[in-house]
């Protein structure tokens, strides 16, 4: 049983779509041996994950291997027929997709969809599905095998889709993007699986992500793509710890996670090339700060560095060939804020009407998306809401920007309930501005890029010259060439969408920016951008920002406190670093520890997340609590003043002296890179 | 993630096709003869000639299309005929469009009780088949013009309807209305700005579309005797007044059944086109595909 | 980690939930009493109800008694009730023409409508979904593209060119099929032909498009990575998922559909309800007609529940949904 399970050489893939040929990928080798997980990381369009479907025979109509070998198991793939092939793919190779809400057929049920995969008939089949189900964690199994993928949640759905993927006992496991739709506590779980089929099974494991922190923790060797090609491959450790390629080297420092939150990130600048039409030499060298006129001349060949790495590049990172600093007008964290509250939301709750009765059209079932929230928001900080989806974060943020309303409660905007305003209301609407989620249904399509930044202008009543004035200085405060003034929102990217909302916002002199999750759907390096522009203009203009996200990386990196959601309460509120450093609330331990690549240890989230329609009676976190006494179960834990400005709503918070202890135990178990992490 | 590559939204590809331009041209042509109908056709409609009655069609004299029963000539009539069809369809699909479009953003925009109420109105109103409808309504409040119109009209404006408030409703649910609503912009403005601009490129496909189905229900009440009543000359009319003679002279009946073909076709073919040059194909696809 | 389970039966599911059953029937209940509110408003819009019901030539005696038999000196709410009441027990006044009660002349014209209509809708359904499916799997580009084209110019025939050509063919030129009456399943077969091609181009079009729509689906990836062989993907995977748009389709054109059957019965003079109402529309015999119109308002959202309960068993998601 020596020699890899998937050996892949000079692997050239052909897109042929209707915007002419595109290399998808170009020439790339690795193996992967029994056991091993290889992480490919990269943006967008860099091609990972054609690379990965390559090799699983999945690729869409028009792709098509064009050069290179395959081998899976010792065999190559080329010297099978086209449907020896596919049946020698379907029992070496099981397959785990992004999205596990539309990964199953909503037509079948999960039972039917486990026996097609199997050889097996009847009861038998029943019997082994159930066995699979049980495998990956299903709780009752049996029972399962007639639900419907859409009765399913994310992470149980994900769970299905990996059994499907075991179940004919492959040797190679692809999972593309696994956890990049699922929340970060069921993240942990999914991941935690794959890594002990692959220990358990000597399964060869191929992570497909975007997402540096999770590779940190479950690859043993990473390989980096950029625009087609790999950039540089060697064991996790070291390309983490000390990049080789400049373009590796950017990636790291654009994830709030791998720079300490005093200092400024150093995203690449740009964006990367089409694939319809590379650059001629090396790809990477438009956006290298490092290049010469050599690097535009040829493609670098690989190379292999002195510690066995691959790479591909002439001007590798030494301590003498490093990259430059930051520009010097994004600075980094703001002195301390103000204590004066600009707004405040009074034990504010919204519920939705789920159905209402046939007859008599009374509310039947509702969802309290919010519960009895009281927060505030001084001026000039930065507070972040971080919580698992359904806790209610968003709906907050729309209830604090007035485009929502609260169904008990009220928000207070400077010492005035929004409802007494007044004549004042005029200003507030202006003072409190927000930026979108999606870049691409904040900009109507309809409208240039000048209008969309000057239309609340126009509702001024503004004269049409002077807007697009005004559009065109905001234009060049967000960092956007003012050419693309005439633009359509289709016509720019998805960061200069970004931007595009943040201007519009500004045109209105606010106060507060709320950001709804506005980096999440960008990639790594425009995210970067995006956040040292929200900093630069935060010391320009004095802003106060309230930023929701899932992401604690991002928000630990942006703000100066912390609230905590669950399930539509507040569980805690913190400053940053205490947060981080001493959570006191074992829901936000939790999550901490739940973060790839977190340095905290801590038991995990297990299970899933109760149905926000029904949340558990007492605490709501209590179904998942590992701290769990019996007064949780039905009393209701207020939100308590510890001092220092933290504040939790728990019967039994985690005191100073434990998390110092378990402080302890991290300095003592865990390294920054982790070969394998201890789950059992 | 976001890919560097998007579907192009909003933006309107300029791009003629050749069944765009065949449909186009066919319904240029058709409303063309019958607009020029007084100018062009070298009868009266009603004119007997009665020496001549079941004169086959014959390009070296007088009736090129021959002539019908009591001697009317055919060509004449075809011209003729229509006009009222179009006059009928062409004015219901114009209320429709805008009872439709109107109630249709209104309900999406706003939502709450107006959309309950609209929306029951509209589930009742299909509940009805149209056929049924104008069966009822044509037989207790008569049958005459304005009827014909009322029919037509109750038959199409819930389907505009129920599109344009599935449209609304998906803008209403898209951050720039409430980027708009931050920025201070009334409702007013707001559906002015945002609302109409967006929603014009559907309306425009399902109103072409809708002259269709229209004219389709006017011919088919005509053909039934419900429609024009003789002796205005009215295709629906003139395909069943010609069957008693297929065997003997089939044009009758077919050619003005070929005519009201053409213009359907001409009209699927450029509402098509215009789908697929204003993007809202995926929009109308499968026509309102959950029922609510 | 594993164990085996006990050798048992599946947990039964039914194929739809009673309370998706309940809360469609009272939208069925709803859409009756709707259609039949409007056949009411109708009846009262050309006036006097009971002088509309009786013949021209009929005493003012005759009237009188209509009008007091029916409640037409009633208020008009009780009316209303009246009304309802009347059609539930499928009391009219009766058929001038006829003579005898309009419900009889009704239910013994029902069963040639829901042949035609049976026969035509499946001819329409098998020839749409084949058309479809070739369009969208099939190997030579002759058999994709030819019969949808052809399919695409029959969609804009009305039904009146198409019946007229057809009679004109078959039984006029070629003389192998009667062109009008009703008798013999060689009647049947025109009017089925006309109705299932005026049908099939929306079938086939919804369901290419929808087989397109799916085939890019993720799911349809995972099928294929599990080793299932392209043609149980596309059969299983692919077109049995696309045929719940179609379902859809089918219940938003019944309207559509049932028009094309009355104007079909009276082109070939089949003797099923359509032809009835229309001759009775023609002749005055308004009672004929407010009972046929009454009848089929009824059987039409009937049958419109049973294509909702159709598709909640074709599309689980649907089931849930109330």
């Amino acid at each position: 049983m020596s020699g890899p399970v998937l050996d892949v050489q000079g692997l050239v893939t052909r897109l042929d779509g209707s915007a002419g040929p595109i290399i998808a990928v170009n020439g790339i080798s690795f193996s992967i041996g029994p056991g091993e997980c290889l992480g490919i990381v990269g943006e967008s369009g860099c091609g990972k994950t054609m690379s990965a479907m390559s090799i699983a025979g999945l690729l869409p109509e028009g792709g098509f291997i064009a050069e290179g070998r395959i081998a899976l198991d010792g065999v190559d793939l080329a010297s099978l027929s086209p449907d020896a092939r596919r049946k020698f793919r379907a029992e070496h190779i099981g397959v785990v997709f992004q999205n596990p809400a539309t990964a199953l057929n909503p037509r079948m049920n999960i039972g039917a969809q486990l026996r097609e995969a199997l050889p097996l008939r009847g009861d038998a089949a029943n019997r082994r599905a159930a066995e699979l189900l049980d495998m990956v964690g299903v709780p009752r199994a049996w029972d399962r095998l007639v639900d419907f993928p859409h009765e399913l949640s994310g992470g149980l759905a994900q769970r299905v889709v990996i059994a499907l993927a075991l179940a004919r006992s492959p040797k190679l496991l692809i999972a593309d993007e696994p956890t990049t739709a699922l929340d970060v506590s069921i993240q942990t779980q999914i991941l935690d699986l794959i890594d002990a089929f692959r220990r358990d099974l000597q399964l060869a494991v191929l992570l497909v992500t975007h997402d540096i922190d999770v590779v940190a923790d479950r690859a043993q060797r990473v390989a980096v793509m950029y625009a087609g090609n790999i950039i540089e491959e060697g064991p996790t450790k070291a390309l983490l710890n000390d990049p080789i390629h400049p373009y590796t080297a950017g990636l790291l420092a654009s994830t709030p996670n791998k720079v300490s939150p005093g200092t400024v990130l150093n995203p690449v600048e740009g964006a990367p090339p089409s694939l319809a039409n590379p650059p001629s030499g090396c790809r990477f060298a438009p956006r290298c700060a490092l290049a010469t006129a050599q690097c535009e001349l040829t493609l670098p060949a690989a190379s292999i560095a002195a510690d066995g790495r691959m790479f591909r590049c002439i001007q590798p990172l030494s301590k003498t060939n490093r990259l430059p600093d930051p520009p010097i007008d994004v600075v980094a964290r703001l002195p301390a804020a103000s204590r004066v509250p600009l707004v405040k939301s009074e034990a504010v709750s919204r519920s939705f009407i789920l159905s209402r009765h046939l007859v008599t059209r009374a509310p039947l079932k509702q969802r309290q998306a919010v519960a009895g929230v009281t927060l505030e928001i001084f001026e000039g900080e930065s507070l972040g809401v971080v919580g698992e989806s359904g806790c209610g974060k968003s709906t907050l943020a729309r209830l604090i920007a007035g485009i929502d309303h609260p169904t008990q409660g009220r928000i207070i905007y400077r010492g005035q309930p929004l409802s007494d305003l007044g004549s004042g209301r005029r200003q507030w609407r202006r003072d409190v501005q927000m930026i979108f989620q999606d870049p691409y249904s904040s900009l109507d399509p309809r409208m240039t890029i000048g209008e969309i930044i000057a239309e609340p202008l126009s509702y001024n009543g503004l004269a049409k010259a002077e807007r697009r004035k005004r559009a065109a200085a905001l234009m060049d405060e967000v960092g956007l060439s003012q050419e693309l003034i005439d633009q359509r929102p289709a016509q720019i990217s998805g960061g200069q969408r970004q931007r595009v909302g943040i201007a519009r916002a500004l045109s209105q002199d606010p106060k507060l920016i709320i950001a709804d999750e506005s980096v999440s759907a960008l990639d790594v390096s425009v995210q970067a951008t995006i956040l040292n522009l929200f900093r630069r203009l935060q010391r320009e203009r004095g802003l106060t920002y309230l930023f929701i996200s899932h992401d604690l990386n991002v928000v630990r990196y942006m703000c100066d406190r912390v609230a905590v959601m669950y399930l539509g309460k507040l569980v805690e509120l913190a400053p940053t670093d205490a947060l981080f450093r001493n959570p006191a609330h074992p829901y936000t331990r939790a999550l901490l520890a739940s973060i790839p690549g977190a340095k905290m240890m801590g038991e995990r989230l297990r299970g899933d997340l109760p149905s926000p329609d029904q949340p558990p009676a007492g605490c709501r976190f209590h179904t998942r609590c590992p701290q769990r006494q019996v007064i949780c179960e039905s009393i209701e834990p207020s939100l308590e003043h510890l001092g220092g400005g933290i504040s939790v709503a728990c019967h039994y918070p985690v005191s100073r002296s434990q998390t110092h202890k378990k402080k302890l135990e991290n300095q003592q178990t865990s390294s920054p890179y982790k070969e394998e992490r201890n789950m059992k | 993630m976001i890919a560097a590559t998007q579907p192009q939204r909003g933006r309107i590809r300029i791009g003629m096709t050749v069944p765009g331009a065949i449909g186009i041209s066919l319904v240029v042509l058709i409303v063309g003869l019958t607009i020029l109908a007084p100018s062009i056709s070298p009868f009266s409609p009603s004119d007997q000639d009665l020496y001549n009655l079941y004169a086959a069609p014959n390009l070296n004299s007088a009736h090129i299309l021959g002539t019908d029963a009591i001697g009317q000539d055919l060509l004449s009539r075809i011209l003729y005929g229509g006009r009222m069809p179009l006059l009928i369809a062409g004015s219901a699909c114009l209320l429709s469009a805008i009872v439709g479009v109107g109630l249709g953003v209104l309900a999406g925009a706003r939502g709450g009780w107006i959309d309950q109420f609209l929306g029951r109105l509209a589930d009742i109103q299909l509940a009805m088949p149209s056929i049924i409808l104008a069966l009822v309504l044509l037989a207790f409040a008569g049958v005459n013009l304005i009827n014909l119109v009322i029919v037509i009209t109750l038959a199409t404006w819930p389907s505009q309807f129920r599109l344009t408030r599935a449209h609304a409703m998906s803008l209403r649910r898209q951050n720039f209305i409430e980027a708009a609503e931050m920025g201070g912009g009334s409702t007013g403005q707001i559906i002015l700005r945002h609302y109409l601009p967006n929603v014009m490129p559907l309306a425009i496909v399902t109103t072409t579309l809708n002259l269709s189905t229209s004219l389709l229900l006017e011919a088919s009440l005509s053909y039934l005797g419900l429609g024009v009543q003789p002796p205005t000359p009215d295709w629906g009319q003139m395909v069943a007044a010609g069957q008693s003679q297929l065997g003997a002279a089939w044009w009758l009946s077919v050619a003005p059944g070929v005519m009201l073909m053409l213009l359907i076709l001409g009209i699927q073919l450029s509402g098509d086109w215009l789908a697929g040059r204003l993007s809202v194909r995926g929009m109308i696809r499968f026509q309102g595909w959950k029922k609510s | 980690m594993s164990t085996s389970a006990p050798s048992r039966k599946l947990r039964y599911r039914p194929p739809v939930t009673l309370p998706y059953l309940l809360s469609r029937s009272a939208g069925a209940v709803f859409a009756i009493w709707g259609a039949l509110t409007i056949v009411f408003l109708a009846l009262n819009l050309g006036g006097d109800p009971a002088s509309s019901l009786v013949s021209p030539s009929a005493s003012v005696e005759d009237i009188e008694r209509v009008r007091r038999l029916y409640g037409y000196d009633q208020p008009l709410l009780v009316q209303y009730l009246i009304f309802f009441k009347n059609v539930a027990t499928g009391d009219f006044p009766n058929s001038l023409r006829y003579a005898t009660s309009p419900m009889a002349l009704v239910f013994e014209r029902f069963p040639n409508t829901l042949i035609l209509a049976l026969c035509g809708m499946s001819l329409g359904t098998v020839l749409g979904l084949a058309i479809g499916y070739a369009s969208a799997f099939a190997k030579h580009w002759m058999l994709r593209e030819i019969p949808m084209a052809v399919v695409m110019a029959l969609q804009a025939f009305p039904p009146i060119l198409l019946g007229v050509l057809l009679v004109l063919a078959f039984s006029i030129k070629l003389r192998w099929l009667p062109s009008a009456g009703g008798g013999s399943p060689l009647h049947l077969v025109l009017p089925s032909l006309t109705l299932g091609i005026y049908v099939a181009p929306a079938i086939a079009r919804v369901f290419r498009t929808s087989i397109l729509d799916v085939q890019n689906a993720d799911h349809v990836r995972t099928a294929l990575a599990k080793g299932v062989s392209p043609r149980m993907v596309r059969l299983r995977h692919v077109a049995a998922n696309a045929l719940i748009p179609v379902l859809n389709q089918i219940g938003l054109q019944l309207g559509a559909m049932l028009g094309g059957a009355v104007v079909v019965e009276t082109i070939f003079s089949w003797p099923g309800i359509g032809q009835l109402a229309v001759g009775a529309l023609n002749n005055q015999d308004f009672p004929v007609v407010l009972a046929s119109v009454s009848f089929v308002a009824i059987v039409f959202v009937l049958v419109n529940l049973l294509v909702d309960i159709l598709s909640a068993i074709l599309d689980p998601r649907q089931r849930s949904v109330q």
